[in-house]
Parts: C-alpha cells; structure tokens; sequence
C-alpha cells in the first residue's frame, strides 16, 4: 500500500528536521510558498514571455533593416549589438516591472542576432568557418553577459545557444563539410562533458539562480547534441565509449541520489549499478541520457527536468534505432534484449526483501 | 493577528514536495543540513524502488515491443500469411492474459492491454494486405478503434484513452483526405478542424466529469493539457485563418471563430475558477494571444507604412505578452491563496 505523501508540516516535525526552522521561518516560509509570483515563475510562463521576447526582437531587428539604419554588410551590427545589450543589462538591474523585464530579454535577443550576423558576414563563406564564428561569438557575449544580466531566462537560452552551436559546429567539421573526423570525437567528448556537468551542476549545493539555469542548459544540450549527432548525414552515431561513459555517469547519479558512495554496499544499489553498466553495453547512450534526467528530475522534485526526461527517451528509441546503419535483425535483437533485461532486472529485484518491504 | 497565524498554519497543510523544500532552500530559510534531511525523507528508499519498478516497467515494456515490432519488419516477406496471423494474434492473447493475471496490480495490468491494444492495428494491417480488401487507410483506423474500445473502457486507464482517441483523430483526418475532400463533399478544413474540437472537447468534459466523481485514472493533469492544446488548436488555425483572410472562408471561418471564443472564454472560466489549473490556463492564454496579436498585427500592416509598423508591432507584442504574463502571475496567486485558504 502506497502510504500519503507527508505535509510540510509534518515534515519540519521531523525529529531530524524539527528546530531548523524558527517561527520567523515559518512565517516566511508561508509567504514564500504563496504563489508563482514569489517563489518564481514556473517554466512555461518563462516560454511565454521568451516567445514574445523573440518575436519582439524580432521586429526591431526588422525595423533597423527596413529603416535603413544598419547596414548589414558592415561593422555596425556589431555596434548596433552593444546598443541594444548595454540598455538591457542596466534596465534589468533597475527594474523588476514585467514590461521591461521582457523589453530588456527582446533587446539581448536582438542583440545576440545582431552580433551572430556580423559574425557570419566577417567569417566568409565556408560554412564550417562560419559555424565556428557563430559559435564563438554567442559563447563570448554569454560569458560577458551571464554575471551582470540577472535573468534565469536568458541564463538557460544564452549558454544553450553557444552549446547547441557548438555542437553544429563539429558535426559540420567532422563530416563531408569539413572532413576533420577528429571533430566528431571532440564532439563526443563535449557531449559526455555537458552531460557530466548538467549532473553536478544541478546535483550539487548551492544551486541558486546563478549556476542553476546554465546546468539546465547543459542537461538539455547532451542529448540535445546526441540526437544531433544521430540524424547529421554521414556522421557515425556515437558509440559505446560514450554509453559507457553516460552509464558511469549515472552509476554515479544513483549514489548521489541515495546520499553517498557509502550506499553502493547495498544490494539494491549494486543491483542498480550493475544493469546500468550492463545496459551501457548494449544501448544507445541518448537512453542513458534521458534516464539520467529522470532520476534527477525525481531526487529534486523537478518536473522540468522530468518533463524534458520524458520527452528524449521516446524520442531516442524511435529517432536512434529507425537511424540506425544495421539489418532490422540486429535492431529487433537490441531493443528486445535490452528490454529483456530490464524487464528481468525487475523481476529478480522484485523477489528482495527490500522490494517487498516498498510494496508495503 | 488571526490571519497571520492562519496564514502560518496553511502552508503546514501543504503536500510536501522537493521542489518546496527546494524553494525554501534558495530563499535562505532551510540550511543545506536541514534541506538534505528534508529532501531524504520525501524520497527515502521505497520511494526509489516504487519509482524504478514503474520506470523499469514501462521502458523495458516499450522496449520489447519496439523489438517486436522490427522483428516483424524484417522478417516480413518470408513469413507466410499464417504465420503472421498466429504470431500477432498470440501476442495478443498473451498481452490480454497478463493483463488478467496482473489485475491486483494495476500498471503492469494496464500496461498488458495497452500492448494489446497496439497490436490490434498490426494485425488489421496483416487482414488488409493478406486478403486484398482494398480499404482505405481511414478503415483500418476506425476498425482499431471500434475493435478496442471494450478494453479502453474496462481498463481504466488515461493513457489507453489517449491512445484511443489519437486513433479517432487521425481515422477522421484521413476520412477528409481520403473520401470528403477528393470527392469535394467537404472542401473547406474548417469543418474538420471543427470536427476534431469537438471530439476533443467531448472527451475532455468526460475527463473533467470523471475527475469531478472522484475516478482516481483520471487523477492525472496530463491528459487535461493534452487535450486542451488540441481543442485550442484545431479552433486557433481556422481563426487565424478567417482573421487574415476573413473572404476566403466566410460561414466555416466564422463559426470557427465563434468556437474558439466559446472554447477560450470556458476554459478561463473552468481552468481558473472551477479546477484552478495554471498550466492548462496558460494554454488559453497563448491561444488568446497568437489570435489577438494576429489580429492587431494585420490591421497594423494594412493601415501604417511598413518600416515604423515593425518597431511599433513589437512593442505591442511585448506589451500583450506582459500582460498576459501578469494576469497568469495573479491568477496563480490567487488559486494558491484559494487552496491553502
């Protein structure tokens, strides 16, 4: 029998959480919880606002052009950039109106585009080339804006941008492009490292508004730039360095989530472990992915980080093994031992006593 | 005084979530010590196992059947006709004896006849092909649908009904494609479109009704969003098409229109009022504003000269946007105040 799910109260009740809390806490713990507008905007008010920030900036972008007052072929996108990053930086600081809170994310959208576009017309016309340009241009106007620009918003849009260009960047590079292979590997490599660092950013503490969205940002952009990887023409689908490699990862994730490495002693622990390195084996990694997003999102409780779990993981069964280079034979063999082992993973670790103990 | 000490015991009735012991964390109210214990004992072993044993469930489940699924593929030419029968129709039986056997535990139970109910549409698409009968692809949907909905009803289960009327939805939309529209009964999309709303909304009622009688499958908000998004948009396209070119489709057009504004104007008043859903009022919201700025924007390009139009169109999309993002801000204190009131 599933038992309720505790209340707040009985929660700070908690012989090993009672006393932290004061009266004065409590008290602003009930303001705190009042509502969305206090304790942050849930994600898809953000989107909400984002949309119509882009499609502001958007229109003013059009309106320099049609009006003539930047000319696209020289430096004065560049200028025109800063003229519209600097406002936004100081009007956000002064102001927590929700107009300008959006005037402020159009003008660094149209900034950012104003920037991008001068920095393809100054790279050339090879398209690798460009893509580097574009991709070095958005990650130094977000690391110049990521301090002084106080909004979660454009802290996730920003650095996902320069990861999502970034990985472009080397795909074109290391296939037909570019025909520089070594690039797809440092893309690999990159994935295995946004997706490590997706893992701690958002595991570790403190995890405010500073370092929060840039981990979201990296957490999307793995399997983001998997799937990339997966549909880019010619490149080869990563292999299983990278499986191993997520698999570890989330061995590690478990830990975490279980309260340490003290926890591995555990049967269940072990048992965990050994299918997650056991399906490393045989798996696409965008799978490993999309579960290590799950697990995370449930520890904290997260249901973005749920909700984008959910979303890859339907999304890499289908895309990776319709994708994939080998005889439907092969692929039938895959899915269905790797869904056997799960399913007889289940079974076996169902027949425990700690399992039966969860059922109760 | 009294206010004050309610206000302070209300959020003590509060289900207690990560993602609140996580808000209080951040706002220097909960040290790192007392939100580790907190978040521990909210997800404390059996609630990991509870939670993988669902996950393992379903992944390996969905894997297997993908398995299957290629398998069949594959080996599709040099099996024979029998064969393919015998193999889709004893996965079927299996799927719908594991659902019986697994009644005393409700999701893999459901998970068996959602299985089934896939691969119904398989073996209609073996029947179809084997015997030659020249139906139309519209057929082998209404028949998955019609052959199932006994075990979309016994079941239970929200998924298998979304998974049912997503094959309603598409049977009509190939009805359109493949019968009304070549054979020009119906030519205008509108009447479709309007078709599908109402389907939609019909068992979008049903599962607000259901939710209402206290029916613990329909418990999940999911489902509401999903079929909301579609109500909204098979009523937002024809709207906006009827606002841009108001004389291209003038009686479907305006009854589209005249849907929508039914629709969004219910939907504010139920997903704000009655079941205090901010996520499904957000939905509404967007419609509203991808319709009204529609609007304001062609009327703006009739009238203005294009260069300056651009600059002022974007301030008021920031300005519809802003305001939309308010009135969810307050709407969403509002319904929190109402329930911990």
């Amino acid at each position: 029998m599933v038992r309720p799910a505790p209340t707040l109260g009985e929660l700070v009740d908690q012989p090993r959480v009672e006393g932290l809390l004061d009266e004065i806490g409590a008290r602003n713990a009930a303001a705190r919880l009042a509502g969305p507008g206090r304790a942050g905007d849930p994600f898809y008010i953000r989107l909400l606002a984002a949309l119509g920030a882009w499609a502001a900036a958007a229109c003013f972008t059009s309106f320099l052009h049609l009006a003539r007052l930047v000319d696209l072929e020289g430096t004065e996108p560049l200028l025109w950039s800063l003229l519209f990053l600097v406002p936004a930086v100081v009007i956000r600081r002064l102001s927590r109106r929700t107009f300008l809170v959006q005037l402020t994310l159009a003008f660094c959208t149209a900034g950012h585009l104003l920037l991008l576009w001068w920095a393809a017309h100054w790279s050339g016309d090879n398209a690798v080339t460009v893509l580097r340009s574009l991709t070095v241009a958005q990650a130094a106007a977000t690391a110049l804006m990521y301090w002084p620009y106080r909004d979660r918003t454009y802290r996730f849009l920003a650095p996902l941008a320069a990861l999502v260009l970034l990985a472009v960047w080397l795909a074109a590079a290391g296939t037909d492009l570019g025909r520089e292979t070594g690039r797809l590997h440092l893309l690999e490599a990159v994935i295995v490292l946004e997706a490590a660092a997706g893992g701690w950013l958002l595991a570790r503490r403190p995890s405010g508004d500073f370092v929060r969205p840039v981990g979201y940002a990296a957490a999307v952009a793995a399997p983001g730039a998997l799937l990339l990887l997966i549909l880019w023409p010619r490149a080869v689908p990563p292999g299983r360095p990278v499986s191993l490699a997520l698999a570890l990862g989330l061995s590690i994730l478990y830990l975490w989530a279980a309260g340490g490495s003290d926890r591995l002693k555990t049967e269940g622990m072990l048992t965990a472990v050994a299918a997650t390195l056991a399906l490393g084996l045989i798996t696409n990694p965008g799978l490993l992915a999309a579960v290590g997003l799950l697990v995370l999102g449930y520890a904290q409780g997260d249901k973005a980080l749920l909700g984008l779990g959910c979303l890859f993981l339907p999304l890499f069964l289908a895309v990776y093994y319709y994708d994939l280079d080998v005889t439907l034979a092969y692929k039938s063999w895959v899915l269905a031992g790797s869904g056997l082992l799960l399913l007889l993973a289940r079974f076996v670790a169902g027949r425990r006593p700690w399992a039966k103990e969860a059922r109760e | 005084m009294a206010e004050e000490h309610n206000q302070n015991e209300d959020w003590r009735e509060r289900t207690a979530e990560p993602a609140a012991v996580r808000s209080l964390y951040r706002a220097g109210l909960l040290g790192p010590a007392a939100r580790d214990r907190a978040l521990a004992l909210l997800r404390p072993p059996r609630a990991w196992w509870r939670w993988a044993d669902r996950l393992l469930l379903l992944l390996g489940a969905a894997l297997v059947l993908a398995g299957v699924v290629f398998f069949f593929a594959y080996n599709w030419e040099r099996l024979s006709r029998f064969l393919k029968f015998g193999l889709l129709q004893t996965g079927i039986v299996i799927c719908v004896a594991g659902a019986h056997w697994t009644q005393d535990r409700e999701l893999p139970s459901k998970v068996f006849l959602l299985a089934a109910s896939v691969l119904v549409g398989p073996l209609l698409a073996v029947y179809g092909q084997a015997y030659q009968t020249g139906a139309d692809a519209f057929e082998l949907f209404v028949a998955w649908a019609a052959l199932i909905l006994p075990w979309v009803v016994a079941a239970r289960f929200a998924g298998l009904w979304v998974f049912w009327l997503g094959l309603v939805n598409v049977a009509s939309i190939l009805y359109w494609v493949q019968v009304l529209e070549p054979n020009r009964v119906i030519l205008h999309f509108e009447v479709l479109f309007i078709f599908l709303a109402l389907v939609n909304a019909w068992a979008l009622g049903g599962g607000e009704a259901g939710r209402e009688r206290g029916y613990d499958w329909l418990a999940g908000r999911w489902p509401r969003w999903l079929l909301l998004a579609a109500v909204l948009f098979y009523l937002t396209a024809p709207t906006l098409t009827y606002v841009v070119e108001p004389g291209l489709r003038e009686e479907p057009g305006l009854l589209a229109a005249g849907l929508w504004i039914v629709a969004a104007g219910a939907a504010w008043y139920f997903y704000r009022r009655r079941y205090r859903d901010l996520p499904a009022l957000s939905l509404a919201v967007l419609s509203a504003c991808t319709v009204l700025l529609t609007l304001v924007g062609k009327m703006l390009f009739q009238v203005a000269d294009e260069t300056w139009t651009y600059l002022f169109f974007g301030l008021i999309i920031l300005g519809v946007m802003s305001l939309a993002v308010y009135l969810l801000r307050r709407a969403g204190r509002r319904m929190a105040e109402k329930r911990d009131g």
